[in-house]
């Protein structure tokens, strides 16, 4: 028992004391609760705080939809150590009526996104795709693949996705197929986003897919994995990615479990931010926490860096010189002469706020 | 393909349609000098041969496969063939590219986007007529990324000064990018030439909201109106009431176009600001460049032939 517990315990024994702030009853539990949160919390930042030196203190959230996002969030990753996302296209919670609707959404991913991001000092990348979702609507997923190879050579565009199975359709199925091809054409790397309902066997049924279609695992992500997945996928040869949803389905101790048990191999963690309830600071808690675990700096690296700098790297869009040194063009257009090996701070006008008119 | 969102509307051309037919052939002929030169400048710098040979099977009228695919694609590959890095002219290059076209300037340009407006170049040798042209620009830029979109915009220097391509300027200009507004707005003989006033006004005014350097803009004092010198008498009341900063060339801009509240603000803040200070510097050099001689009155004879891009660049810390 800590020294502050001790004193606690003295202090109030079974008694229960008021809140300081409400005038609640606070009971000798919630007295007790509080302040393992507390040492919690505290024992956290003791262990990032051992963490950073050294490690250039650089994360990546490879999975994050950020037109979802404010600005706050964009100020809030990059003081946490973001200095680059993967904006994957995906729906947008309403389904989208006609390809033109696809279109803007895919410029906007590859144009005033990454301006918006570049304001911050964060790098912004994104993934192309027809999400299985809207796959199943027939006329309209044909449009969207006719349009898609007008996208997929573009600059910054890391990968095919997400892509795979929602409901596990006939359409879906079909759009897949089609997409795997496109990504073996336009020598992409695919972001797999895994079925939330009937997860295991969706999930086996999207690499026997892709097996079937001949693409490497080596160069795929199976994004939304859990407990019951990652065995088969790691066993497969495929990345594997974990979305940290703030309090259902992946936590932050559970992925420091699997890191643990399974090691830092081909292991990466994103926060997949969106509209929904959802933490755009996953990846520098989860590095936290994984320290808190007694993971080793190299591991935690390895899963909230490197490792998607490697799989998302694989076509060459994607580079550490990106935001370490950036070429003269890059800096001079778009991320106002900043690069983070020089320490300098994102050019974010604060008092302009007319900046975007 | 899917072709329904192809095709844009024509913007009505003011001009009579002989006169932008005869422009238009004259613009071809002109546009595979460019294209030369850009050529060169390329094999200079990188693989020229992988560029020559796209830029050659975008000038095909084929009839098979897609054709705007390909110029998609090569487009979009074009940083990673040649890579990005500073085209860096030397004297004789620009020099060469001044006398082709008076106000070209691509000292800022990177060899991708030399390659990109060299690619628009080559594809357009096969289109009938600007209104062709500017539906291309269209198609590109709504499915350009951001580098894309600045490398169209750059390319305007280039294109042919037909009233077709005005609604495709437009968009630069209400562009909430700032690198792509400043693509199209900076250091471009296209704007000057062709945007008619109200365009030009916004134009002008925007690039203080963006927080972007005036002198790079060409065609100030040519294009200065009474009309854009109101606006910036409102402006500078607006900013001087929020207690904001204001970048100084606005005296500049303002000295070339004073209406009577023009006149009295740029007396009234010469009086009051101090010898020696950055404002003050501003003002005076604003004021030998007014066409008015009570204006010019406000500042000591300078040396003639005073190179004003040249001291605004060095007055005004703004960065692009
Ligand atoms: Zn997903
Ligand atoms: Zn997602």
């Amino acid at each position: 028992m800590s020294d502050i517990q001790h004193a606690i315990e003295e202090m109030f024994s079974e008694r229960s004391a008021a809140c300081p702030c409400c005038g609640a009853t606070l009971s000798p539990e919630m007295l007790r609760d509080l302040l393992r949160q507390a040492e919690h919390l505290q024992g956290e930042h003791q262990a990032f705080r051992r963490l950073t030196p050294g490690a250039g203190g650089m994360l990546i959230d490879p999975h994050a939809h950020m037109i979802a996002r404010t600005t706050d969030d964009y100020e809030a990753m990059a003081a946490s150590g973001v200095v680059a996302v993967i904006e994957p296209a995906f729906w947008l919670g309403q389904a989208r009526t006609n390809v033109g609707s696809f279109v803007d959404y895919f410029s906007t991913i590859t144009g005033f996104e990454r301006f918006r991001a570049a304001q911050f000092g964060i790098r912004h990348y994104c993934a192309i795709g027809l999400n299985p979702k809207e796959a199943n609507n027939r006329e309209l997923a044909d449009a969207v693949l006719d349009v898609l190879p007008r996208y997929l050579g573009k600059e910054g565009v890391v990968a095919l996705g997400e892509i795979g199975y929602d409901e596990q359709t006939e359409l879906e199925d079909r759009a897949f197929r089609a997409q795997i091809e496109l990504a073996k054409e336009f020598d992409l790397p695919i972001m797999i986003h895994t079925p939330h309902r009937d997860k295991k066997r969706g999930t086996r049924r999207t690499m026997d897919t892709l097996e079937a279609c001949g693409f490497d695992p080596a160069r795929c992500v199976i994004d939304h994995n859990n407990e019951e997945t990652v065995e088969e996928v790691l066993d497969r040869g495929y990345w594997c990615a974990f979305t940290i949803y703030p309090s259902t389905k992946m936590g932050n101790d559970r992925l420091a479990a699997i890191v643990e048990r399974y090691g830092p191999e081909r292991i990466i963690v994103d926060s997949a931010c969106d509209w929904g309830v959802s933490d755009p600071l996953a990846v520098s808690k989860s590095a936290r926490i994984m320290a808190q675990h007694g993971l080793d700096e190299a591991t935690i690296r390895q899963v909230v860096y490197h490792n998607a700098l490697k799989v998302y790297g694989l076509n060459g869009e994607m580079r550490e010189t990106d935001w370490l040194d950036p070429a003269p063009v890059d800096q001079r257009t778009l991320y106002g002469g900043n690069s983070v090996l020089r320490g300098q701070a994102p050019r974010v006008e604060q008092d302009n706020p007319d900046r975007i008119v | 393909m899917n072709d329904r969102h192809r095709d844009s509307p024509p913007f009505p051309p003011d001009l009579p349609d002989h006169a932008t037919a005869s422009a238009w052939v004259h613009w071809q002929a002109s546009r595979s000098a460019w294209q030369d030169l850009l050529q060169r400048w390329l094999n200079a710098r990188t693989d020229g041969s992988w560029y020559a040979r796209q830029c050659q099977y975008l000038a095909l009228p084929t009839e098979i496969g897609r054709p705007m695919d390909l110029l998609f694609r090569t487009i979009g590959q074009a940083p990673r063939k040649l890579g990005k890095q500073d085209l860096a002219l030397n004297d004789a290059e620009r020099e060469n590219a001044n006398a082709l076209q008076a106000g070209f300037n691509a000292s800022r340009w990177s060899v991708d986007q030399a390659a990109r407006v060299g690619m628009i170049l080559a594809a357009s040798s096969r289109l009938p007529n600007s209104t062709v042209f500017a539906a291309l620009l269209d198609e590109l830029a709504n499915h350009g990324d951001i580098q894309e979109q600045i490398a169209l915009y750059q390319g305007f220097a280039l294109y042919p000064r037909d009233p077709a391509l005005l609604r495709r300027a437009g968009e630069a200009i209400r562009s909430g990018i700032r690198p792509v507004f400043a693509a199209f707005a900076l250091r471009s003989p296209w704007p000057q030439a062709m945007l008619t006033q109200s365009m030009w006004n916004q134009m002008i005014v925007k690039t203080f909201f963006l927080d972007l350097p005036l002198w790079p803009v060409q065609g100030l004092a040519e294009r200065a109106n009474e009309n854009l010198g109101e606006i910036l008498c409102d402006l500078i009341a607006e900013r001087t009431a929020a207690g904001r900063s204001l970048n100084p060339e606005i005296w500049r801009l303002l000295a070339l176009c004073p209406g009577e509240r023009g006149h009295t603000r740029l007396r009234q803040r010469h009086a009051g600001s101090p010898a020696g200070s950055h404002e003050m510097h501003a003002l005076q050099l604003a004021a030998r460049e007014s066409p008015h001689a009570d204006i010019r009155s406000l500042a000591p004879a300078g040396p003639s032939g005073i190179a004003f891009s040249d001291e605004w660049a060095q007055l005004t810390q703004w960065q692009e």
